[in-house]
């Protein structure tokens, strides 16, 4: 609960970041740099003497739109792929299962940090990277879970009743793996901010000017001594957040899935 | 359940921002290295350069190994800029383009091999050789080589030859030991210096030791380690620490730091350095003069080097900083005058588009600058800049680039770029090197043929008089072309142990470790 | 067992094809013309002529399905290709740099063992008690904190406030700690919920019971009998998270300038030096590859109930 109210506050700042935010977040000003947190600057100044709370405030907006983006795009093929492979059966779910198991045969992050490292440093890229890696293991989870409800009785009755491989999908099939796949969606939030985070921080996501909590920790570093603040802010904003998702996940994890079935 | 999992994250993170916020205000410690070690002097430098390899002839590579006190050239450039000799004892001109060297008569090799006038002309020649450069600014036609003396023909009459001698890849190698060796000479170069190899770690650190049949004065200390660390906070961090006592490319930002603490003192010298961008010319967009302008003419250079840089840049006007004679002070560069920019982006056709871009006949004026962060003031500057000329109508994005020298090889926008630009003190180098059309530096692809005979006119002028004033000339023609935008000219920095003596910084950056630096214990 | 042995390594031989074609495909994600960017790295600018020479020796003109058996033939040599940036070949970059990376994760997964392992079963033994709710808060606490701020907390706190420990490098256990618990904490957390779960579960069997009601000493009971049974699922999420503690092993070595092939990737990615990415990608599929081969043998060790039919546990 406490998970839901975090995001919801955090999410409500976002939006209202323009209202919020002390300053302009990308208003570089030279004679205020690396200021201490103060009464004009909160959380005080990077840098370029940009006020760092107003770009934290502004970072929410990039990191919960990019993650949620990726996150949809992931449930988007996962529930085709997954669904298509346990209702098909026979050589497509071959054929889609051993493709899934070569993915998996990569480590996650490395071959998310190839693929977006092949294409170039961008947000951009950053997200079709994670996207193209993370919708794997979900669709292995979905295409189990269809292949268990297509054997209940109800669908069964259905085939019999003459209908349509479709209806049944949308009718049964759908409704029932639904909530289960928001629950793994909702652990995994935390997950996709993180590893965008990472990714940023590395410097392959967010590119300058753009207010990125990750590329913020990257950008503070090497003020580490001079202004702790720039490196620790950032990091808490991360740490927050992630940390409400992962609550939530746990909470919702409880009421959906007593028996606490870990995913792959 | 609920209400005390909550409960529980509350105290958590309440606990967590206490740690964060109790923390900040400790004291940073002081170690001091290597106490008690009398008798095995041992140094700890930390860099944020690495070379390629340890074969001085290759690339930039001579620049590292002369630094680690490995290396030396016949020609030592001091530090008012005169050239002293070093392996050669003496050196005379016979006539334009004839010039007889004397090489020193008690040098040897690390391997102990004898230096003699043959082994001087093999090493040149390979240089000539190996080094893209060298060719150009040595201009050889011929060695000849007889005992100690050697007789070094130019192809034309070449005025900084002595100069172009002092540079790094002209170091003096073993190079039958360099045939038998093979790949392992990169790893461990017979040289003539005070320290060889020790133990050569790629990308991590060169340990070097003292050189025992050294032809001057043995080197005080045992032993020195440079370790390579790029990033600059890491060696700020490093130094405080105690893990290293000598770091170069110290941050402004980190400066008061580090005094502040007394274990230190950071040496700064004007240097003949210039921080610029480097446009590539065939690109669409800045393939426009008047985008090139406005561009120069958006840039606030006071404000990047008094307030970016702290004090330690000196707003640029031309490529060749102040401190040299031929350095900029009577050139016609560009100031800040955004309204003007404007005025010639609208006077030339580029109109904001509905994103406030300029625009003209379908092309954006968007751009990727390289950038690199070793010399951690850069992104600053072009993050900077990024903000001015997003003012004027332009969208730039930065992209990060580990190796910089190798990506401005490829094919990119703009970048932002350090020169040395005169590192032995002559204008020659400059010319040939960066604005010659197809020089080997060259990486905007500028050509201008008044630049080009100016160069020209530059290599066959004997006197200084003259030879400044072509220099001066010719940096007036890449001004108005507006090519590159000099930034700044920053002053090399170095923050040192108090434990350290010896050390000198020199304008050229050529020198670094030599017999006299020791630690007291 | 050794039927098992050889059915499993046989399916390795798929999924390792398919491994290197997602890999080979890689190159093509570049923006650009590989033949043009391969000019451009040398430094030579890309005519026409010269890009058409380039293609032909690069054999680009060929079908597909030759290049990449050319490139497979290479690769089932050991030839990686050449680094863009150093010109060496990219196997000896890697396998120079691998000593650095895999002492690093073995620091990380020994203070993960030693992490998880008390915390797990204290935690279990004493249920619901503070003891356990605590660790419940941190493992939460350790599965939310992004690893690379972990890593610059413990270099400002530790390196520079207090001069503990030594803020970059490789040398000795003092360089080693703090990457290594950068590395291993996040993954303790996680393990240490797991292990207690496991050993809750276990400790209400009835062989259990029966051992304790046979007198046998607590501390007997917990070690032997409940800690071997306990192991099974913590083996299996292992292997699973095994490619995590490889993926973490590029963020500590950027965050701690840890000379080995993570932080070399990095460098690569940077440089655009295709070949290298491309070299790293395979060889720690091949690793990830053999650690889940070696975790489900191992799996078979611990649970002789468990024959051929266990499928893959990724």
């Amino acid at each position: 609960m406490l998970g839901l109210i975090i995001i919801l506050g955090v999410v409500a700042a976002g939006i209202f970041a323009p209202y919020l935010a002390p300053n302009d977040p990308l208003k570089i000003d030279l004679n205020q740099r690396l200021l201490a947190p103060g009464k004009q600057f909160p959380l005080g100044t990077d840098h370029l003497g940009r006020c760092v709370l107003s770009r934290l405030i502004y970072g929410i907006r990039i990191s919960l739109t990019t993650s949620f983006i990726v996150l949809f795009i992931i449930m988007t093929i996962s529930i085709f792929v997954g669904t298509v492979s346990g209702y098909v059966g026979g050589k497509v779910d071959n054929l889609i299962m051993r493709l899934i198991d070569i993915l998996l045969a990569f480590p996650g992050l490395i071959l998310a940090l190839a693929i977006a490292g092949m294409l170039g440093p961008s947000i951009m890229n950053v997200m079709i990277a994670l996207a193209a890696v993370h919708w794997v293991g979900y669709a292995r989870i979905i295409r189990g879970m269809v292949l268990s409800i297509k054997e209940k009785e109800y669908v069964l009755a259905a085939r019999a009743c003459g209908t349509t491989d479709g209806k049944i999908i949308f009718r049964h099939i759908l409704p029932n793996i639904i909530s289960p796949v928001i629950v793994l969606a909702t652990l995994d939030m935390g997950h996709l901010i993180v590893s965008i985070s990472g990714l940023s921080f590395l410097g392959l996501g967010a590119q300058p000017p753009v207010p990125e909590w990750g590329a913020m920790l990257n950008d503070g570093r090497p003020y580490m001594q001079v202004a702790p603040q720039l490196m620790l802010y950032p990091g808490i904003a991360i740490l927050v957040v992630v940390l409400a998702f992962n609550l939530l996940g746990d909470g919702l994890r409880d009421v959906f899935d007593p028996k606490g079935t870990r995913r792959a | 359940m609920k209400l005390r999992k909550g409960l529980i994250t509350i105290i958590t993170i309440a606990l967590l921002l206490l740690v964060m916020v109790s923390g900040c205000g400790g004291k940073s410690s002081e170690k001091a290295g290597n106490s008690g070690q009398n008798e095995h002097k041992i140094l700890t430098v930390g860099m944020a350069f690495a070379p390629d390899n340890l074969d001085p002839a290759k690339g930039w590579n001579g620049w590292h190994v002369v630094k680690f006190g490995m290396g030396e050239t016949l020609v030592k450039l001091g530090r008012d800029m005169n050239f002293e000799p070093w392996l050669a004892e003496s050196w005379t001109k016979v006539d334009d383009i004839t010039w007889k060297i004397k090489v020193r008569d008690n040098v040897m090799f690390h391997n102990g091999t004898k230096v003699t006038g043959e082994a001087v002309k093999a090493s040149l020649e390979r240089t000539l050789q190996i080094n893209e450069r060298a060719p150009q600014l040595l201009d050889i036609a011929l060695i000849e080589a007889n005992g100690n003396e050697i007789t070094i023909k130019n192809k034309r009459p070449n005025p900084s030859f002595i100069s172009a001698l002092a540079d790094p890849y002209a170091v003096i190698v073993d190079v039958a030991a360099a045939n038998t060796m093979g790949e392992e000479f990169t790893m461990k170069p017979v040289l003539t210096g005070p320290f060889k190899v020790k133990e050569y770690v790629k990308d991590v650190q060169v340990v070097v030791e003292r050189n025992d049949s050294y032809w001057e004065d043995k080197a005080k200390l045992d032993e020195v380690a440079f370790k390579f660390i790029a990033d600059s906070n890491t060696r700020m961090m490093a130094l405080q620490a105690g893990e290293i006592q000598v770091a170069d490319n110290i941050p402004a930002e980190s400066m008061e730091a580090i005094t502040k603490t007394g274990a230190f003192q950071v040496m700064s010298e004007s240097s003949v350095r210039t921080h610029m961008l480097i446009f590539n010319v065939k690109k669409p967009g800045l393939d426009d003069i008047n985008v090139r302008k406005a561009i120069n003419m958006a840039i606030n250079r006071e404000d990047l080097g008094s307030k970016v840089m702290k004090g330690s840049g000196i707003p640029a006007v031309g490529p060749f900083p102040l401190v040299l004679p031929f350095g900029g002070n009577e050139l016609k560069g560009y100031t800040y005058q955004p309204e003007e920019a404007g005025k010639l982006f609208d006077d030339a056709g580029w109109k904001p588009g509905p994103d406030n871009i300029r625009q003209k006949n379908g092309k954006k004026l968007e751009f990727t600058v390289l950038c690199y962060k070793k010399r951690p003031e850069l992104p600053v500057l072009l993050e900077t800049i990024q903000a001015e000329l997003k003012e004027i109508g332009i969208k730039i994005n930065i992209a990060n680039m580990e190796n910089i020298s190798e990506a401005l090889k490829g094919d990119f926008d703009a970048s932002i770029y350090s020169l040395n630009t005169a590192p032995a003190g002559d204008p020659q180098y400059l010319l040939e090197t960066m604005f010659r059309t197809g020089a080997s530096s060259n990486f905007g692809k500028y050509s201008s043929s008044n630049l080009d005979a100016l160069a020209d006119k530059l290599k066959t002028a004997f006197d200084t008089g003259e030879r400044n004033s072509i220099a001066r000339e010719a940096q007036q023609a890449v001004l108005n072309d507006a090519a590159f935008a000099f930034l700044v000219y920053p002053k090399t920095n170095m923050a040192v142990s108090n434990k350290v003596n010896g050390i000198v910084l020199s304008p050229s950056e050529f020198y670094m470790l030599n017999s006299d630096v020791t630690v007291i214990p | 067992m050794k039927g098992y042995l050889i059915k499993r390594v046989m399916y390795l031989i798929p999924v390792m094809l398919g491994v290197s074609i997602i890999t080979f495909a890689l190159i093509n994600l570049v923006p650009g013309d590989p033949a043009e960017i391969i000019l451009r790295a040398g430094g030579v600018e890309p005519t026409l002529e010269a890009v058409e020479v380039q293609r032909e020796e690069l054999g680009l003109n060929d079908p597909v399905y030759v290049r990449y058996g050319k490139w497979l033939w290479n690769i089932l040599h050991l030839d990686f290709g050449q680094s863009f940036r150093t010109g060496h070949p990219v196997s000896q970059e890697i396998i120079d740099r691998f000593p650095a990376t895999l002492e690093l994760a073995l620091a990380g997964m020994l203070v993960m063992l030693s992490v998880s392992f008390p915390v797990g079963i204290l935690a279990a033994i004493y249920k619901n008690t503070v003891m356990d709710h605590l660790s419940r808060v941190v493992a939460l606490l350790g599965a939310s904190l992004p690893s690379f701020w972990l890593g610059l907390l413990l270099i400002y706190y530790l390196s520079v406030q207090l001069g503990l420990f030594p803020v970059m490098g490789r040398g000795g256990w003092s360089h080693r700690m703090l990457p290594a618990l950068t590395l291993g904490l996040g993954m303790a957390a996680t393990y240490a919920r797991l292990l207690r779960a496991s050993m809750v579960e276990v400790l209400g069997q009835d062989y259990i019971q029966a051992a304790r009601a046979r007198g046998l000493k607590e501390r007997v009971v917990i070690l032997q009998n409940a800690l071997k049974n306990a192991l099974l699922p913590v083996v299996t999420a292992f292997g699973m998270s095994f490619g995590h503690l490889l993926g973490g092993t590029v963020i500590v070595e950027t965050v701690f300038a840890w000379p080995g092939m993570g932080k070399f990737l990095v460098d690569a990615i940077f440089n655009r030096d295709y070949p290298v990415v491309q070299g790293y990608v395979l060889f720690m599929a091949f690793v990830f590859v053999f650690a889940n081969l070696a975790v489900d043998i191992s799996y078979h060790f611990l649970d002789p109930r468990i024959r051929l039919e266990r499928g893959r546990s990724g």
